[in-house]
């Protein structure tokens, strides 16, 4: 046999660099694919939009209305339109989202105040109406709560006297609860103190537990079909919540049968079976890194110091579960209440994935490039880095202050905006999505003239689009606005939630695996590209309509129940498939590598990966869909089962993917003999067994005693703070700490070490070839004996 | 039997299963020559199947790990199944400081115990895997040379 060594860059089916050997009259690399692939991803995505749209109009038109006043059947004021929305402004502005929740949305430690509100409510009226056990009092109560009493001609609301004076005694619950001196809740001692913003706070939950038990107009449910579960009202799942609970479980069940056996009978990937090809991967430390690669060095720097931070607030607000009291003595609850390190946990595990991803994009351009960079390309990407620490810095120190009222009338621009997940103010909401903006500029500017070769569906436009979506579906955050109906806000706020999260990441995700496979010469560019085509297709056939599983009980209308049941059951199906799909990809790697004569460089980068695909399964797929029917969701709704899903699925998926980005870019920057395969293993094992240890030993058994509670006893009873701060629950909270302790030291400190190396290294890599190459294989192509001794040169390599 | 005892009992159980079912699914192989949702590609192809020692099906206990990286899902899932196993030794153990009634201790020391073995065999199949893997890098080298 004989092998001739073959650049990959000379114009080869994978395209991993140029110069490009051009076929069609445009100029323009001709598409790898047929154009199939693309028709059913641009039908399949343009429907699921348009669906989401109707869903958008559908939410506007049968929102909960706000009333222009609300009296007492004799005609007393009880609290007026305007301080609803000035009481949705004091729970944003407090951030008692994350401490708690409304309409189910929001922090698991407080109460879910549209359930307490209603709770108590019903309780004082039944109270007011005769005697415990009094069939009249029952009924009198739940005529009182069901009947629809608000004129919309006149926006006037009207309220039983019995509900007017539970009013009354509930404003002064309340402000005993929140202003109370002695703390003990997880909130700041004496975190409102104004009778006003009391007032205020209380007509919003009021007007919440309104919408959520009086009948919508022409239904015999409620505006938030029929939740929370509250007998004293006579709320129950409505058949709405059970029908499509049994579509969704059908859904699943047929989808994935259907999905196997189209796959099973097909040759879809279109793959070949032998591979006559060699591989001799470069060795890292032999690629000649630019300016620009060298400056990500700092962002994984600055991501693994994040992730160090977000785990520690993690812990602290993990403290306040197993012991409300106090920090082994000390009164956390002064200076970092529940609500703040838990605002700093959520929005940090953002902004170390995404600063994570953002690297892994400028990164790679040069790599897809296979040119130098372009002018100034580096002053940018420390440009984009020191954008982003603004953002970081400004926007975390904005929530501590805004929560302790600072900034005035700008409380929302500047400081705590307080949707969760969009904690951050709109300045810096602003900010971070220029900051985007201006990093796709940084890819345009360094593929601009790859692009102008390559048809538009080839991979390196799939890359940049799939980049230029992450800031465009994060801006539509921007319209959740503060002074709109919390349904409304909570529309926007889920398409960056769920949409930009769980379809665009994915979608940049899969992309940017792809191409590494593809630059590293693994995975066949043909290949790659009907994987990131299936992607499209089967992600958005569930996950875009599939975003209204999270508008189950907001004041959604029915219909988008259904269509969110329905849908987000497709969304399990790529989860289950794709993972076995994504062994066979990696697979190719792996006859790659037996072949190859030198090593893979990157093993830990794909044991993360693995990782990935992992949790995927039971992170997003079995803990997803344990969660996702309208009948489980109605009792489990902001309860630990939600942690435990959005911890496996967070962390199991992007968190692991981020950090794979990182040892993938690391192994280039950390010189040979500071890089350590041992570090990335212990990493690798202390965030997987942490992970797994939280899971099992406290979040997973957790959610089940409190989905117990929550059918036996009460939804609002399983939210109270006497029910989450038990004995045996406070046990399960304790038992987690050996498993948290090895995820921060054993996960967290190792990787950041290797950043610590990288960027003090930065890839300056000595004794370089002089040429500036950035392949990372050459390939070598075999020829049978017979065609060798044709060409006349056996030279009797190995194989 | 108090209700936190029964708990712990039958969610240690759970876990077991748990245990048992993450451990069976990292024996998968996910070759594309024997992974089902790809049998359109493999009957295509059928001639052109690699020989690189990945056996079809399941991986068996004895057998040979398949080329990397597709030994180390099974570790992986067999390393989180021992964490689960494991997870539900100390739920059970923590459970008996607090509850004695004898057939809270009975039924939680039966738990225990199953929980205990669970986790050896666990570890020894994660060993094993460990030098499958082991074995097949060095065979990968060997090859190379
Ligand atoms: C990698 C993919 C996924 C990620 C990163 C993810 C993440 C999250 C997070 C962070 C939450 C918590 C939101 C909150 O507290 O308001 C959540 C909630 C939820 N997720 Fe996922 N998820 C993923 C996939 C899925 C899948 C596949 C399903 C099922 C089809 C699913 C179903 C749900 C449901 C129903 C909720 C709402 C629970 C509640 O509001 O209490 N997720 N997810």
């Amino acid at each position: 046999m004989t092998n001739s060594s073959k650049d990959p860059s000379g114009g080869g089916p994978d395209g991993a660099a140029t110069p490009i050997a051009t076929g069609s009259r445009s100029g323009r690399r001709p598409l790898q694919i047929g154009k199939g692939w693309v028709q059913a991803a641009g039908l399949v995505f343009l429907t699921g939009f348009f669906v989401v749209v109707l869903m958008g109009y559908l939410t506007y038109q049968s929102s909960p209305p706000i009333p222009q006043r609300v009296v007492s059947t004799s005609g007393q004021p009880v609290f007026t339109g305007q301080d609803v929305r000035a009481g949705q402004d004091v729970f944003l502005r407090n951030g008692l989202m994350e401490y708690g929740s409304i309409f189910g949305h929001g922090a698991y430690l407080g109460p879910d105040f549209t359930a307490d509100y209603l709770h108590r409510s019903a309780d004082l009226v039944r109270a007011g109406y005769g005697a415990a056990g009094s069939d009249t009092a029952a009924q009198r109560t739940r005529t009182d709560f069901k009947t629809n009493r608000y004129d919309p001609t006149t926006g006037v609301l009207t309220f039983s006297d019995a509900q007017t004076a539970a009013f009354a005694t509930l404003t002064a619950h309340y402000a005993e609860f929140f202003a109370s001196p002695a703390g003990k809740t997880g909130l700041r001692p004496a975190a409102i103190t104004d009778p006003t913003q009391i007032r205020q706070l209380t007509s919003y939950f009021a007007w919440s537990a309104w919408a959520s038990a009086a009948d919508r107009p022409g239904s015999d449910y409620s505006y938030t079909n029929n939740w929370p579960s509250e007998p004293l009202v006579g709320n129950a799942p409505s058949a709405h919540v059970v029908l499509w609970s049994v579509l969704s479980l059908i859904a699943l069940l047929g989808g994935t049968g259907a999905l196997f056996a189209a796959f099973g009978r097909w040759d879809w990937l279109g793959w070949h079976g032998r591979d006559q090809h060699e591989l001799r991967f470069r060795e890292p430390q032999r690629v000649r890194l630019t300016a620009s690669q060298r400056a990500t060095a700092w962002f994984f720097l600055t991501m693994t110091v994040l992730f160090l931070i977000q785990t520690l607030v993690g812990a602290a607000s993990e403290h306040y579960r197993a012991d409300l009291g106090s920090f082994f003595g000390l009164p956390l609850d002064h200076w970092l209440p529940y609500n703040l390190v838990r605002t700093w946990h959520v929005q940090l595990s953002l902004f170390w994935v995404s600063t994570s991803f953002l690297a892994a994009g400028v990164f790679l351009v040069p790599m897809i490039t296979g040119r130098r960079d372009v002018k100034g390309q580096h002053l940018l990407t420390y440009t984009l880095l020191g954008a982003l620490a603004l953002v970081v810095v400004g926007s975390l120190l904005g929530e501590l202050a805004g929560m302790r009222g600072a900034f005035g009338r700008a409380w929302s621009w500047l400081g705590m905006q307080g949707f969760e997940y969009l904690d951050l103010g709109k300045l810096w909401q602003l900010l971070l999505t220029v900051g985007m903006i201006f990093w796709v500029v940084i890819l345009w500017r360094g593929l601009r003239k790859r692009l102008r070769a390559e048809s538009r569906a080839n991979l390196p436009w799939l890359f940049f689009f799939a980049a230029l979506a992450l800031p465009v579906v994060y801006a539509t955050g921007l319209l959740a606005r503060h002074d709109s109906g919390y349904t409304v806000t909570d529309f926007w706020r889920f398409m960056v939630v769920h949409l930009w999260v769980e379809d665009f990441l994915e979608l940049f995700t899969t992309v940017m695996v792809a191409y590494i496979f593809v630059l590293l010469g693994v995975v066949r560019e043909k290949v790659a590209l009907r994987v990131i085509f299936l992607d499209i297709v089967l992600y958005s056939a569930g996950g875009v309509i599939g975003t209204a599983h999270h508008w189950y009980f907001n004041g959604e209308p029915a219909a988008v129940l259904g269509l969110g049941a329905f849908f987000s059951a497709f969304e399990v199906i790529p989860l289950t498939f794709l993972t076995v799909e994504a062994w066979s990809f990696i697979r190719l790697g792996a006859r790659q590598e037996a072949r190859s004569a030198s090593d893979f460089p990157h093993r830990w980068a794909v044991m993360f990966l693995v990782a990935v695909g992992f949790w995927n399964f039971v992170g997003a797929g079995i803990f997803g869909f344990l969660i996702n029917l309208p009948i489980v969701s109605y009792y489990e709704i902001g309860t630990a089962l939600t942690a435990n899903h959005a911890h496996a699925a967070m962390m199991g998926v992007y968190g692991m993917l981020a950090v794979g980005f990182a040892v993938f870019a690391l192994r280039y920057l950390v010189p040979k003999d500071s890089w350590s395969d041992r570090l990335a293993s212990i990493s690798f094992w202390s965030l997987n067994v942490g992970l797994a240890w939280m899971v099992f030993v406290t979040l997973l058994p957790l959610g089940i005693l409190q989905l117990y509670h929550a059918v036996d006893v009460g939804y609002y009873d399983a939210r109270t703070l006497a029910y989450v701060g038990n004995r045996t629950n406070t046990l399960l909270e304790w038992l987690r700490l050996p498993g948290d302790v090895l995820f921060i030291v054993g996960g967290v400190g190792p990787l950041l070490w290797l950043a610590v190396r990288g960027a003090l290294h930065r890839g300056r890599h000595h004794d370089l070839p002089d040429q500036d190459d950035q392949h990372l294989f050459t390939e070598v192509q075999h020829l049978e004996p017979a065609e060798a001794s044709a060409a006349g040169s056996i030279t009797g390599a190995a194989t | 039997m108090t209700f936190e005892a029964a708990f712990m009992i039958g969610y240690a159980n759970v876990l077991l299963l748990i245990a048992l079912g993450l451990h069976r699914l990292g024996r998968v192989n996910t070759s594309p020559w024997s992974s089902r949702a790809l049998a359109g590609h493999q009957r295509r192809h059928s001639d052109d199947a690699p020989h690189d020692g990945s056996p079809p099906g399941d991986m068996g206990p004895d057998h040979d790990l398949p080329a990397w990286p597709h030994g180390e899902p099974r570790r992986l899932h067999t390393g989180i199944a021992m964490i689960a196993a494991t997870a539900a030794m100390v739920l059970v153990v923590a459970a008996m400081v607090r509850h004695h009634a004898t057939a809270e201790v009975l039924l939680l020391t039966a738990t225990g115990v199953a929980a205990g073995a669970l986790v050896a065999r666990l570890g020894n199949a994660l060993r094993t895997a460990e030098s499958l893997a082991i074995h097949a890098r060095q065979r990968v080298r060997r090859q190379r040379h």
